[in-house]
């Protein structure tokens, strides 16, 4: 894979992730991980020179605020895609494999597909109140049964390949076939949803924190600096704008990034290799 | 001639409508079948599409598991007591199959593909390395063929590849399903060649599953005619193909003028 031919979608989403997110990695470093520091009477500054963006009701940085509340967002984000994609990739893998064993997966995720993803959100805050943890289950399930169907249909059209039946033929168990040649030849489409999956990992995040199911003060976030601010659209525009763009800008440039791959990873493999004839 | 490898009475079915609720009618796609191949000896096995030609050479090579009736190896049941394909049968028969696109994992090198079916033999790591280069100078591939991988082959060199990992055991008997129908006519009497030395070099057994009546005639000294999961008509190649006596190996050498 030669890096010039890399799809434009896939350099484009790259970037605008590098943007937001390297500078969101220093800042939380910077501040360790907490809110900038409160200054109340420096409060509702305008933008300056040592506030970019200027400072919330609070007196503190705006700019540092939503770079903390970016990184965050993108952590949670990552923990839980990755948490759903280990899970449902071995359930969907269970369900593909069939026998009663893989009934029990398919219809488990069918009943999963059934419950509005808010509904287990809000379940699962009641029951151990609103935190990142909490959070971070609520998003890896919402993503498990699509996760698992995705899995399956992927891996079922490796299994009924005459290579899977000379592996068989060799030995090989279901446990090591899926191994040795199914989870290789999925692999593209399950990296291709998992960047997918982040950019709606993202947006859910935000969502559940605007609704006050995130983790609580003073952990900076997005979802909720939009709830706490939206007052504020009119008088102070960059309450709003810096917290709801950057939240966009990070959905953007997950789904640009879900594009690229794509097109990079799944297209087929004869055009840009020469035969050896 | 001694036989190498018979099946006995061999019945299989499948159920119709696969979700269906309710008990679902059985559609049946082998019934009674029977038929063996002695060393040495290529079997025909033709067929229209829907004979159960493919079926049957799975429950040959124990892939699938008839319902009724017994696969013997040398005269002992293929299957052990758990219903498994035996240990020490299995490098004695192997499978080539019909698309040679979908036999060979596109994420694998050559070598590690032919390496396969050793995997359960106590042979050691520098012997399976001879076996696999012996197996690719067999079928006339370069020996640097082994790091490279499938898509960079041809339909007729990636089928060669396929043989070669049925070669790598030693096999008695080769099962080839399709096996050069999915290739041009000139590659098809270059593989058909090949396998027919193979046979003269290793003393191999055949059974040729195909529905192309030239091929079959170019390669088999005795022929079976499947129609609806029966073996309707056997005897030696000439025989059946220059004087039919059932009206399907009729309606098949029709078909094929």
């Amino acid at each position: 894979m030669k890096l010039p031919c890399a799809p434009k979608s896939l350099i484009a989403g790259s970037i605008l992730l590098l943007g937001f997110l390297l500078p969101a990695t220093i800042v939380w470093i910077w501040h360790g991980g907490h809110a900038p520091f409160i200054d109340i009477p420096n409060r509702y500054a305008p933008p300056s020179l040592t506030h970019p963006l200027g400072t919330d009701p609070f007196g503190r940085d705006l700019a540092s605020y939503v770079l903390t509340g970016a990184f965050n967002t993108t952590a949670i984000a990552l923990l839980s895609v990755t948490l759903g994609t280990v899970i449902g990739t071995i359930l969907g893998l269970v369900g593909a494999n069939g026998g009663k064993r893989g009934w029990a997966v398919m219809s488990a995720a069918d009943l999963g597909l059934a419950f509005p993803p808010i509904l287990i959100a809000a379940m699962l805050v009641t029951a151990q109140g609103a935190s990142a943890t909490g959070e971070i289950l609520a998003i890896a399930l919402f993503g498990i049964p699509a996760q698992i169907r995705i899995t399956k249909q992927a891996a079922q059209s490796i299994l009924v390949l005459d290579y899977i039946s000379a592996a068989r033929m060799a030995g090989f168990g279901s446990v090591a076939v899926t191994i040795r040649h199914v989870l290789p030849n999925i692999a593209p489409i399950l990296i291709v949803h998992a960047s997918t999956s982040l950019a709606l990992a993202i947006l859910s995040e935000a969502g559940l924190s605007y609704l006050g199911l995130g983790a609580p003060p003073p952990q900076p976030d997005l979802g909720r600096a939009l709830a706490s601010y939206q007052i504020h659209i009119f008088d102070h525009p960059f309450l709003v704008a810096a917290p709801g763009i950057t939240v966009m800008a990070l959905v953007l440039g997950f789904n640009l990034m879900g594009d690229g791959l794509r097109d990079l990873l799944e297209r087929p493999f004869a055009l840009n290799e020469e035969r050896l004839s | 001639m001694s036989i190498l490898l018979e099946a006995r009475h061999i019945q299989f079915s499948v159920s119709e409508h696969k979700s269906s609720f309710f008990a679902p009618p059985r559609k049946t796609v082998l019934q009674d079948v029977s038929l063996h191949v002695a060393e040495r000896e290529t079997l025909g096995i033709v067929g229209s599409s829907g004979s159960g030609k493919s079926t049957l050479s799975r429950i040959l090579t124990g892939l699938l598991k008839p319902e009724k009736g017994e696969v013997l190896f040398q005269g002992q049941a293929l299957r052990d007591t758990a219903g498994q394909v035996r240990k020490d049968v299995r490098p004695h028969i192997q499978m080539i199959f019909q698309d040679p696109q979908g036999a060979l994992d596109p994420r694998q090198t050559i070598r590690q593909i032919v390496k396969e079916p050793l995997h359960q033999t106590p042979l050691s790591t520098e012997e399976k390395e001879r076996r696999v280069r012996q197996a690719l100078t067999d079928v006339a591939l370069p020996v640097d063929a082994a790091d490279r991988y499938p898509r960079m082959f041809s339909g007729g060199q990636r089928q060669r590849i396929a043989i070669a990992r049925a070669l790598v055991t030693r096999p008695s008997v080769i099962i080839a399903d399709e096996a050069v129908s999915a290739l041009d006519v000139s590659t098809q009497a270059v593989v058909l060649n090949l396998l027919m030395d193979l046979q003269n070099r290793y003393g191999l057994s055949y059974i040729f599953v195909s529905h192309d009546l030239a091929v079959i005639r170019h390669i088999s000294h005795r022929v079976a005619v499947l129609d609806g999961g029966r073996i309707v008509e056997t005897g030696p190649t000439v025989s059946v193909l220059d004087h039919p006596q059932h009206p399907t190996t009729r309606a098949l050498i029709d078909a094929s003028l």
